[in-house]
């Protein structure tokens, strides 16, 4: 019964990984050679292309792919929702490669010159493997692919585990600043809200609509964080003891503002988010930190 | 008569929404508690609605001093040019302050008041620049010059912001709220500081305008018209044009463009109590500050998220406006 078990489930394994080539919005992808000419239009994307190793065919990337350091010589062609096509097709790409609803129009447009475009789009912590193994598939970079995913899997997993056995109720509230004035937040839908919640962290916006909401100060006075994670560089510029009603606030008499880590590390669905789940583990749970920070990766 | 009843039902609203305002907010709190901040009594109030509060407060009289400005420098500026459509930003000081704002924006410089600052600098620029090519001419400050001027200043730097915008889109949530009109300022001890310099700046300009309320009646009749009652009319318009500059310079390095107020209150009071100065500016003052402390009220409890204050103030002006010249057109 338990080998008939094994036995379907290993038939399942092998029929998924020999299926139909989709991306990560579940369109199918034409089943030739592996693309070796690649232009990524996205900072998290050029980070995972380098660190399942298919950094070196990567022929081009925007203006914000600067992580890990030879990204930073790649050839620049634009922003993230406005890239020039004209500089992408010179770069002859096999494919390219983007992310989320925003870059909708970019896809049409080089879907319409006939270049292959392959969309990633990891929402959570949840998809980001699965998105990773689906990433190396298409590349034909399947072995550095498992091994990356595996990698944060259990990256992941060290953080999830060193908060599994605190009560709901008993979970921080947190306050996630993305800026300032006017104030904005990210919500459950975000990816840095899943993150929140892996690391063991009651976001005090998760109910709001869209992924990034503005929030109104009296709301978060009201919601009395215990934490504030501050992902941006307007800190001492703006500290939070020296807000006008902010005195009252949970996490700023106990001075347990978060505004040292680097944003990039909670902001991009790639291979540096573990360090973000780690860093967030630490401003969360500083007594916890020990355990799942023990064995650092190093992600290059 | 008739202006006194309009005088005190706007006084009336005002406090009213004001009252309002200070009870909702965005996180409604029980009145007795709000009452017990500032009346003493018997409520006990727990630290968290006196943080609110200290929050609200704040919010509130930057809401009030932004719409009373916004509001007598509109009226100033249609008497001024004999222009309906003359509004606070239609001689190129808001567009300078927005470009000015936008700019501390893109280059990010890390200081509390860099915002304001440069947007108040680029405020007086436009405005000195708008000055200097209607004085090309040599001599006085001729009214057409001006308008032409200002309007072609703030179409030059409205395109100055759009470029900022294409270099910097990271930056974009920023310009998109000075554009569209903030109120949401963390108040540092430095904001502060700043906004009792605007509270100065916009006292100041207001001193100079209601004394010069017959001035304003007379330039209404015209240029001519009114130098034949004894208004030096030239001088009366640089003063008046500097003081509206300052005040506008003032509250829009704060708040960013909040639209439509310093068009439509003025027109709405002049449509109920006539165009005399004695009432119009004191009227505009109350009318802009509740209206805009209105709109903010709404911006914040429309959505599911705190809505733009610039969008409100339209979608809540244009169409009491369009009301007041309708109903005004079937009884005449």
């Amino acid at each position: 019964m338990s080998a008939l078990g094994v036995a379907a489930a290993a038939g399942l394994m092998l029929f998924a990984s020999a299926g139909p080539l989709v991306d990560d919005l579940d369109r199918p992808l034409a089943r030739n050679q592996h693309p070796a000419r690649l232009v990524s239009l996205a900072p998290n994307i050029t980070e995972i292309l380098f660190a399942i190793g298919g950094g070196e065919r990567v022929v081009g990337g925007s203006a914000y792919c600067d992580h890990p350091g030879p990204a930073r010589k790649l050839p620049r062609v634009g922003g993230f929702s406005d890239p020039d096509l004209e500089k992408i097709l010179a770069l002859a790409p096999d494919a390219v490669l983007l992310t989320s609803v925003v870059q909708e129009g970019i896809d049409r447009a080089l879907s319409g010159v006939g270049v292959q475009v392959y969309t990633m789009f990891p929402r959570s912590v949840a998809e980001l493997a699965p998105s990773i193994r689906r990433l190396g598939r298409f590349t034909g970079a399947e072995e550095g692919a498992e091994s990356l995913a595996l990698r944060m899997e259990s990256g992941f997993a060290r953080v999830r585990a060193a908060v599994a056995e605190i009560p709901a109720e008993d979970r921080v509230r947190v306050f996630f600043e993305v800026d300032p004035s006017p104030l904005v937040t990210v919500t459950a839908r975000s990816f840095e809200g899943s993150l929140i919640e892996l690391a063991g962290g009651r976001n005090i916006a998760a109910d709001r609509p869209r992924s990034y909401a503005r929030i109104d100060p009296e709301a978060v006075v009201k919601a009395d964080p215990q934490v504030i994670v501050a992902a941006h560089a307007r800190s001492a510029e703006l500290p939070h003891h020296m807000r006008a009603g902010w005195e009252v606030v949970a996490a700023v008499r106990a001075g347990r503002i978060c505004a040292g880590i680097d944003p990039d590390l909670l902001v991009r669905p790639g291979p540096r988010a573990v360090q973000g789940a780690e860093a967030l583990l630490r401003c969360f749970y500083p007594e916890r930190a020990g355990a799942a920070g023990a064995a650092p990766e190093e992600t290059r | 008569m008739r202006g006194a009843a309009v005088g005190t039902g706007m006084v009336a609203a005002t406090l009213a929404i004001t009252a309002a305002a200070l009870v909702y907010g965005s996180v409604p709190l029980p009145w007795r508690e709000v009452a017990g901040h500032f009346f003493g009594g018997d409520a006990a109030v727990p630290p968290t609605t006196e943080a609110i509060l200290r929050i609200r407060v704040d919010r509130l009289l930057l809401a009030l001093v932004t719409g009373a400005a916004l509001g007598v420098s509109g009226a100033v500026l249609q008497a001024l040019l004999r222009n309906p459509l003359a509004d606070p930003y239609v001689l190129g000081t808001s567009s300078g302050a927005a470009c000015g704002a936008t700019l501390a924006l893109v280059i990010g410089i890390p200081f509390t008041l860099a915002t304001p600052l440069f947007a108040f600098t680029g405020a007086c620029a436009s405005t000195l620049l708008v000055y200097a090519i209607a004085r090309s001419s040599g001599g006085g400050l001729p009214q057409e010059r001006l308008l032409l001027a200002g309007v072609i200043v703030g179409f030059f730097l409205g395109a100055m912001i759009m470029l900022l915008m294409t270099w910097s889109r990271e930056m974009l949530p920023g310009i998109v709220a000075v554009l569209m009109g903030n109120l949401d300022h963390p108040f540092v001890p430095q904001t502060r500081i700043a906004f009792r310099i605007v509270c100065a700046a916009v006292g100041c300009g207001m001193l100079v305008a209601f004394a010069h309320l017959r001035n304003l009646d007379a330039l209404s009749l015209g240029d001519d018209a009114a130098a034949h009652l004894g208004v030096a009319v030239e001088r009366v318009r640089l003063v008046l044009f500097l003081a509206t500059s300052l005040m506008v310079g003032c509250v829009v390095s704060f708040t960013g463009l909040i639209g439509f107020i310093g068009l439509v209150v003025p027109h709405a009071v002049r449509l109920s109590v006539g165009p005399a100065h004695r009432r119009l500016l004191p009227l505009a003052a109350i009318g802009g500050a509740g209206l805009l402390v209105a709109s903010d009220l709404a911006a914040r409890n429309l959505g599911s998220v705190p809505l733009p204050v610039g969008v409100v103030t339209a979608l809540l002006g244009g169409p009491f406006f369009l009301f007041l010249l309708i109903r005004r057109g079937a009884t005449r």
